[in-house]
């Protein structure tokens, strides 16, 4: 079965990334395909390539970069979301002039058609709210 | 889908009989009374991070993510209830 996920919680602030991510990993280990993970409101701030997770405290951001990366999973990142928050990926560093590109190069910026997407391209959609 | 207790008023009213509802994070807390209206699970390691795992009703079940991943499968359709 195909099943994308939408995430609107940011890390560590909601509860929703982190269930999300456990949903995907055991989704992935029944068989099913991950077509996109749609990252929306402050849930696009597990993008955030700079932060750094107390030893005895799971790293979410580590965890969607290894689904992503070892799962060919797309992780998108809704750009008005990620702009006013700070998370910018190379290209929207260099259109909008600022010093650093905050998002992980794993995570994709994409418009709000991108989640219309994965919904008509999915036998499942679920939300975890923030 | 509710992941907070002030979520079940809104969900509750819609519910048939044969709908699934999955409780999950801070709706957990709704596991330990009896609710009615569809079929009743509670996400265990959520229940277990909260100390509820003597305090759930009878009449809900516990689901592990590979049950969770399992209901989603034989749900047309999951609509999430977020307080």
């Amino acid at each position: 079965m195909v099943i994308s996920i939408a995430v609107h919680g940011a890390p560590y602030a909601s509860a929703g990334s982190r269930t999300a991510l456990r949903f995907a990993e055991s989704a992935l280990r029944l068989g099913h395909r991950i077509h996109r993970v749609f990252f929306y409101h402050d849930g696009v701030l597990a993008a955030a390539g700079q932060g750094v997770a107390p030893q005895d405290e799971e790293d979410l951001h580590a965890s969607w970069v290894r689904l992503g990366e070892s799962h060919g999973v797309e992780l998108a990142v809704c750009i008005a979301n990620a702009l006013k928050r700070g998370m910018l990926d190379e290209a929207e560093r260099e259109r909008y002039e600022k010093d650093v590109a905050t998002a992980h190069p794993a995570f994709t910026i994409v418009g709000l058609g991108q989640l219309i997407e994965a919904m008509t391209a999915s036998d499942r959609f679920v939300t975890f709210a923030a | 889908m509710v992941n907070k207790p002030a979520a079940w008023e809104g969900c509750h009213p819609l519910l048939d009989a044969e709908d699934a509802v999955l409780l999950i994070e801070d709706g957990t807390y709704l596991a330990q009374q009896a609710l009615s209206g569809a079929t009743l699970y509670a996400l265990e390691p959520d229940i277990r991070a909260r100390g509820l795992s003597q305090r759930i009703h009878s009449n809900i079940r516990p689901a592990s993510f590979d049950d969770f991943v399992r209901l989603v499968e034989s749900c047309e359709r999951v609509v999430t209830w977020s307080a």
